[in-house]
Parts: C-alpha cells; sequence; structure tokens
C-alpha cells in the first residue's frame, strides 16, 4: 500500500465541501460595499457568512477519528510510542512486560489481537502471520513523529482486511519540518532508562531529506503477585523481572517536488532488537530471549490532476525476521497501490486498486529435541491479495453528503469477499453529524490454516484436535477458514462552540461473527460503546484535554449462551493538561483510569490509574532539559495478562532528558 | 438485529440530546459579507498597517507579493486587491506550489492542506520581512504572526507580536489595539 494519510482519504470522501486542492471559492454574499474601501475598525463590524468548508481534516469526517498531533507528541511525558496511545478513548493500552504492549480499539486486549490495521506513513505494520503488530517495533523516536492518526471503528471499506475495529496511522516527519542537526538523549529510572537520538535533516529547495538513528534501552519490569501473573508462585512479588531489551534503528525519509504537480517521497530503514521474556512451559518458568530484525523501503509517487484530484501510486517492501527460542519467523511483504481521485460529474470519487504479496518461513528451531512444538505446516507458506476499491461523496446539500464506498478482495486464502460502507454527514462549520453503516472483514491469516505441533508423542494426538496428521505433525489450523465479519453501526456528533472549546462524541455497536475453526462459528462478540472527548482552553496559556469510553462488551457463544464476562473494562478516563508557565518552563499532566476487569475463574485486572508528570525548560531556541515523572502514584499493576507469557509490572519511574538542536 | 439497532439508536439520541444542549445555536440571518471576502480585505488592510523594511524589497518598484500557500480559500476576492500598491510596491498575488518559491513573500496566508503544518510553515519562514497569516486555530500561539478567529460571524484577529517583531516588521498601535489578543508567544516547537 502506498504511503497515504488518512486524512488524505478522510478529506477527500468525507469532509463537508470541495476536495483536495480545489479552490473552495467563498460563496459571495451580495456585497454593495466594496469591502477594500472599509477601514479596519468598519471591516471588524461586518458580519460573515461562514464559508462552506474547505476540507477541515479531522473535523468533518464521518468516523471516530483522533489525531494525536505534534504539540501532543511534544508535551507527552512518556517516549514511548504506544503509551501516546493512551490519551485516546476508546483505545485500549496495556504494557505487559518490560518491552511489550499490547493495544486494542474497542476489543478485547491480547498479544494476538488482530483486529486493527497499523501502519506507518500508510505502510503495513502488522504482521500477517497472525494478523497481530508487534508494538515493539514501533518504538520510534517521537521526535521523528509528526501525527498519529487514530480511527476507531470499522474502515475495512477504504483501508483494507484487517481494519476491523480501527485504524491507527503513524506520520513521519519530512525533513523540511526538522531541518538541521538534533542531539537527544534520556535516561533515568524505570522503562525506558536510556535513549538516544541522532538526526540530520536538511530541506532546500525541490528536495529534502532526514536520517535518524534511534537507540532505546528498556528496563526490567519488577514481578507481579501470583494473583496477577502467570508465573504461579514461581517469582517473587517486586523483585527484577528478565524482561530488559534494547531495539537500534535507522530511518531515512526524502521528499522531493518534481515541478508543480508531482512529488514523491522514499522512506526507508533498518531495525535491529534484542529482548528478553519468560514464558510458560509445561508449567515451569523458562527465560526466552528474542531476536528480531527487519528492513524496509518504500516509495511513493503522487501527482495533481486538473480536475483537483490526483493519482497516486506506492511500492513498498518489508524483510522482517523474528527469532527466539519458540520460533524462527521470517517474512517477506511486498505492497502495490494505485489510486486517484478526483470529481465525476456531481460525485467526488476515489478508487484504487492494491496488490500484496506476503511469504513466510516458521521454522522450529530445535526440532529434534522439542514436544509437541509450536510452528506451521507447511514451514514455508503465504498468499497473495489483489484488492479494489472504489468509494463515492455526494454533497446532496452544502450541509449534508452521503459517501458510499466497496472494496473487494480476492486472496490465495479467500474468494471475492466484499466490504460495503454507507455513511452520512452533515453539518456547518462548527457542527458535525455522521452516521455510518460498515460491514468488514479480518480476513484468514497463515496461522489460521497451517498452525501446526510437530513431534506430538501418539498419545496425545487426539487433544489436540488435529485436521491432519503426517507422522508426529499435526496440524490444527484450518485451510477452510473464513473470515471474521464485524458489522458496525456508529453515530457521532463534533462541535467547536468557540475557539476554546471543542468536543466529539460517538455512540457505536460492533457485531463480530468468529468463524474460523472448522467452518463452524465459534462465537460472536458484540461490543456496544459511547466515547467522547473535548478539549478547552481555561486560559490562553492552559490546555485541557477530557476523555471518556464506556464499553459493553460480551461475547456469544455458540450456544446462544451469553458469556457473562465482559470482554474488556467498562470505563475508561483520560486527562491531560499543558500549561506554560513562562516562555521557558512548561508543565504538562497525562493521567488515565481504567476501571477493573473481572476474568471468570482468573483473578480480575485491578482498576488502575496513571498519572505521568513532564516539567520542560528551553532556555534557549534549539535547547531543552525535561524532567519526567512516569507512573507517578507508583502503582506496579498488572495491565495485561498473556496466558503463555510472563508479565511484569512497572512502578514509578523518574526520566531527564535533553535536546539540543543546531543548523 | 431489532433489539441492536433500537439499543445504538438509544445510544446516538442520547449523545445527539446532549450534544445539542451545548452547541451554540445558529445566529440570526443578516445580510452579510463573505467570510473570505471580509478576510481578504484585512489582508489589504495589514498591508495598510504594517511597516515592511525597505531591505525586503529588491527595487523601489519590485512588487509586494502576497502569497498564499495551500488551498486557496479566497476564490476572485484576492484578484480585487491585486494592483493596489504598497508604498510604491504593486501588490501582486500569488499562489507557490513548492516552498522554495515562498522565499521573498512579502504575506503569506497559509491556508489548509499545505504541505507543511503551520508551525512548521512558519519555522520554515523564520526571516526577516514576512508576514505569516492563518485561520488556523492556534496559529498565533505556535508562533505565526496574525490568526484570523471568528467571534459571533465577526472577524477576529490574535496578534503574536513578538512573531511580528521578530520579522523585522512594524505593527502599528492600532492594529495591536483592535486585535482580540495579543500573545507574546515563544513560538511552539523547536
Amino acid at each position: 500500500m502506498s504511503a497515504r494519510t488518512l486524512a488524505f482519504r478522510i478529506c477527500l470522501l468525507l469532509a463537508a465541501g470541495s476536495s483536495i486542492g480545489i479552490a473552495c471559492a467563498a460563496q459571495s454574499a451580495e456585497q454593495d460595499v466594496d469591502l477594500l474601501s472599509l477601514d479596519l475598525e468598519q471591516l471588524l463590524d461586518v458580519e460573515v457568512e461562514l464559508a462552506s468548508r474547505a476540507p477541515q481534516r479531522a473535523f468533518d469526517a464521518a468516523t471516530a477519528i483522533y489525531v494525536i498531533d505534534r504539540s501532543d507528541i511534544e508535551r507527552s511525558a512518556s517516549r514511548q510510542l504506544p503509551d501516546l496511545l493512551r490519551q485516546v478513548p476508546g483505545l485500549h493500552v496495556g504494557r505487559w512486560d518490560g518491552n511489550k504492549w499490547a493495544v486494542s480499539s474497542r476489543n478485547a486486549l491480547g498479544r494476538f489481537a488482530s483486529t486493527m490495521l497499523v501502519m506507518v506513513d500508510g505502510r503495513h505494520v502488522y504482521t500477517p502471520l497472525y494478523g497481530g503488530v508487534r508494538w515493539e517495533q514501533l518504538n520510534l523516536p517521537l521526535d521523528d513523529v509528526e501525527r498519529i492518526e487514530v480511527v476507531r471503528g470499522p474502515a475495512g471499506p477504504l483501508w483494507g482486511a484487517n481494519a476491523v475495529d480501527g485504524v491507527v496511522n503513524i506520520v513521519t516527519r519530512t525533513g523540511a519540518a526538522t531541518a538541521g542537526t538534533l542531539v537527544a538523549a534520556s535516561a533515568g529510572s524505570g522503562s525506558p532508562n536510556g535513549e538516544l537520538v541522532l538526526r540530520r535533516a536538511v530541506g532546500a529547495g525541490d528536495a529534502s531529506y532526514r536520517v535518524t538513528a534511534h537507540y532505546v534501552a528498556l528496563d526490567e519490569g519488577v514481578y507481579l503477585p501470583t494473583a496477577t501473573s502467570t508465573h504461579r508462585g514461581a517469582r517473587i512479588a517486586g523483585e527484577t523481572a528478565n524482561d530488559a531489551g534494547t531495539a537500534r534503528r535507522v530511518d531515512l525519509r526524502a521528499d522531493w517536488a518534481a515541478g508543480e504537480r508531482a512529488s514523491a517521497t522514499l522512506v526507508a530503514g533498518v531495525f535491529d532488537a534484542d529482548f528478553d521474556e519468560e514464558r510458560l512451559t509445561g508449567g515451569a518458568v523458562v527465560p526466552n530471549a528474542i531476536a528480531q530484525r527487519s528492513a524496509y523501503a518504500q516509495l511513493q509517487w503522487r501527482r495533481a490532476t486538473d480536475d483537483g484530484g490526483e493519482w497516486r501510486f506506492g511500492a513498498a517492501a518489508t524483510r522482517g525476521v523474528v527469532e527466539d527460542d519458540i520460533a524462527d519467523d521470517r517474512e517477506t511483504l511486498v505492497d502495490l497501490d494505485l489510486q486517484r481521485a478526483g470529481a465525476a460529474g456531481p460525485l467526488q470519487l476515489i478508487w484504487g486498486l492494491g496488490f500484496r504479496h506476503y511469504r513466510s518461513t516458521l521454522r522450529v528451531p530445535d526440532l529434534e529435541t522439542c514436544r509437541a512444538c509450536f510452528g506451521a505446516h507447511p514451514e514455508r507458506g503465504g498468499n497473495d491479495t489483489a484488492s479494489g476499491f472504489v468509494h463515492g461523496r455526494w454533497q446532496a446539500s452544502p450541509s449534508l453528503a452521503v459517501v458510499a464506498g466497496v472494496r473487494l478482495e480476492s486472496s490465495d486464502y479467500v474468494d471475492f469477499e466484499w466490504q460495503p460502507t454507507l455513511r452520512i454527514v452533515a453539518g456547518d462549520r462548527q457542527r458535525t453529524l455522521w452516521a455510518a453503516a460498515t460491514r468488514a472483514l479480518r480476513t484468514p491469516t497463515r496461522l489460521d490454516r497451517d498452525l501446526a505441533f510437530y513431534r506430538v508423542p501418539d498419545a496425545a494426538l487426539p487433544a489436540f484436535g488435529c485436521l491432519e496428521i503426517s507422522g508426529t505433525t499435526c496440524r490444527v489450523g484450518d485451510r477452510d477458514s473464513e473470515p471474521w465479519e464485524v458489522v458496525a453501526l456508529e453515530a457521532g456528533f463534533r462541535a467547536q462552540p468557540s475557539a476554546r472549546f471543542g468536543y466529539d462524541l460517538v455512540a457505536f455497536e460492533h457485531d463480530f461473527r468468529n468463524t474460523i475453526q472448522r467452518g463452524a462459528t465459534v462465537g460472536r462478540d458484540r461490543v456496544q460503546g459511547v466515547e467522547a472527548e473535548a478539549r478547552f482552553a481555561p486560559a490562553e496559556r492552559w490546555q485541557i484535554g477530557i476523555g471518556y469510553a464506556n464499553h459493553r462488551g460480551r461475547n456469544l457463544r455458540a450456544s446462544g449462551a451469553i458469556e457473562t464476562l465482559p470482554l474488556l473494562p467498562r470505563h475508561s478516563a483520560m486527562l491531560r493538561s499543558s500549561l506554560a508557565l513562562s516562555p521557558a518552563w512548561s508543565f504538562d499532566v497525562q493521567a488515565s483510569h481504567i476501571s477493573s476487569l473481572p476474568r471468570g475463574a482468573a483473578p480480575p485486572l485491578q482498576a488502575q490509574a496513571r498519572v505521568d508528570l513532564r516539567l520542560a525548560w528551553r532556555p534557549r531556541p534549539g535547547l531543552s532539559a525535561t524532567l519526567a515523572v512516569l507512573d507517578a502514584l507508583d502503582e506496579v499493576q498488572a495491565e495485561y495478562i498473556e496466558a503463555l507469557k510472563i508479565n511484569s509490572g512497572a512502578g514509578r519511574g523518574v526520566q531527564f532528558g535533553f535536546e539540543w538542536r543546531f543548523e | 438485529m431489532a433489539v441492536r439497532v433500537t439499543a445504538v439508536l438509544r445510544l446516538a439520541a442520547r449523545a445527539a440530546f446532549a450534544a445539542m444542549l451545548v452547541a451554540t445555536p445558529a445566529g440570526a440571518q443578516l445580510p452579510r459579507a463573505s467570510e473570505y471576502a471580509v478576510k481578504a480585505a484585512f489582508l489589504f488592510q495589514f498591508t495598510r498597517f504594517v511597516r515592511w523594511p525597505e531591505a525586503a524589497f529588491p527595487a523601489p518598484d519590485a512588487p509586494f507579493r502576497l502569497c498564499v500557500w495551500g488551498a486557496d480559500p479566497f476564490g476572485s476576492e484576492l484578484a480585487r486587491i491585486e494592483g493596489n500598491r504598497y508604498g510604491t510596491h504593486p501588490i501582486q498575488v500569488e499562489r507557490p506550489r513548492r516552498s522554495d518559491a515562498l522565499r521573498g513573500c512579502h504575506l503569506v496566508y497559509i491556508g489548509e492542506e499545505a504541505p507543511l503544518a503551520p508551525g512548521d510553515t512558519v519555522r520554515m519562514l523564520d526571516r526577516p520581512g514576512v508576514l505569516t497569516v492563518s485561520s488556523e486555530p492556534g496559529f498565533a500561539e505556535a508562533g505565526g504572526a496574525l490568526e484570523f478567529v471568528i467571534r459571533e460571524n465577526r472577524v477576529r484577529m490574535v496578534i503574536n507580536a513578538r512573531a511580528v517583531r521578530e520579522g523585522g516588521l512594524s505593527p502599528s498601535a492600532k492594529l495591536l489595539e483592535v486585535a482580540e489578543r495579543v500573545v507574546d508567544g515563544v513560538g511552539g516547537g523547536p
């Protein structure tokens, strides 16, 4: 998939008003007076008719969108990218050991949660092996991140499979926006305990580039009490856990303008990391060392067209390796993507074609000695996917628009599958009311089809429910796996009554049908909720953001029995405050509270509060020092419990940071 | 299905009702001018109430370059300004597509969908002799010179006096007087 921002597609399709590149001519009201002849005071008295809205990015979108902008990123106490997502009402974030996070949107947290589409500059970064995201690989230096666009709810019709209950797009900064040299370092207690960023960027005329080198050392967590961990008493609560990590990366971005109409962007990079963890095997806790390496390159090309739209072409390739004691996974991904946006009669249209090639080799490292070891059969597998989408937006009246779209996808794993959406948006410059109905799919992953256990003792074979047995190899993955489906109804209202106050309300229901195993519906999940967010500025130098989400999620078993356990916490609340104490000093607070999550026979996840503080001093432009206190309340708690891994908690951390920028 | 739909409708109705309670009502309809016609007139007024250093012009008859960066919301309104003069300099309206073409602009209006965020554009334009103007909320606080805001359907301004002065420009006392707010911002970000 080519890199494009959510904003691009959302502007094009959903914004009330004209589309990209089209000058939004002010609708001239009858003007008897020559405004140019009025003086300053007279002009101040002229009442204006507000322009029908040129695309206002997120504001007019008929979807639940949240943008973490550059200023939010700069003001974050935590330098870990997944922690930034905690401010989005509707997202659930759980750091479950010293170096790993689970993130979900309107759904249960899970290491293998596979229903969210995550991208960096439009490049898919979830692994097609199981559909999940290795967030530890997305710990980009925040100095390089321009913004993070988050859509809650299904966006499959526009974005393709996996955008079932949310999309996260991380947009990196251009060389022009970061021109100069940056040296930044931070160190302290808690996680991470050290970070170093070196960046050189040049923006000149038609071209700009940036090269960033990043090193981060992640501290170990501490073991949790037996009740909220999987170690079964084999570890002592409060002691240092065995889950440190280090990650190194070099990222490059180059942008060119070719003439007035065309432009191109190249991003490329390499990543290399070592993470420790402990896992549970046969009731015993054993250490596991994970090595991850990846390299990627992506080229995008854009050309403006006469009808105010554009052509885009993108190509991306990623090669990734994840090695640990359990598996050795090597994957190759190639994405090609073409799209056209523009006007067709009364419609704003966008259509696109995509092709994705995925191959993976999943080997069992100790095949000679292991018993009932995890793997895939065959070892080499993958699929090719072709897709196409078209969306049209019809402006029925200045204040009402209808958007309809569909995406078709066909691959080696699924036949022709379609994902449609219908959206209505009404509003003016200050208010937007929208509603949407969408069907989106999570297509089967390689493990859904090829999951196998090697060297299973004969006596144990029946217990595995094998669909195919060859020797001691038992394949449990189902070649007839079908997509999971969500049908979602959503409605929202957002308003900006004044420059100092704005809010956003969303209500939704997601109905999942999971049909992965043996063609049978395994279960249905139903999640209903409301999400609210408000931003206001009580004083010129003080901005506050608050958020709240109320989620009710239940699993409905195939038998019809309703599982009484909730899938996800009922209440979550967030608060952000940014205060400029003086021109040189600023003080920021990020806080969140999540209600407890009962887990049946297992102990519940406790209700938890988190407060992060940041004090920044900028004695002169280009130089700054920060002091951050993470988890100031020092609650060492489980945020997420993964059945076969040992989770840890963090507790309070104090970080000192320093940044120096020069030409 | 029926149950689900009603549940969602109920949620939506509740949310919408709550929203309506807080939302501002649409004001009474009076004869008006279009927003961007008024803003264009303001841009013209800025050439009367801000003084540019003569060094900002290569020659006495060199044009005063009024540049729109990003999407142009003015339509034909700016054409009415063109041909007027700033001192001896004829006002010329330009719509550069590339950042290097912004060099030498005297007044830059940053519209939506500019290739860079407004704050970054301001940093990029950080050189003497440029007045930056935008309708982007928070623009003045982010280091921009002049930000248009709408109050009760009237155009108001927030002025970052420091950004204006650091640009080597002199705002008249009158301009500062009519501003809704004068910030003396340090400028956001790096």
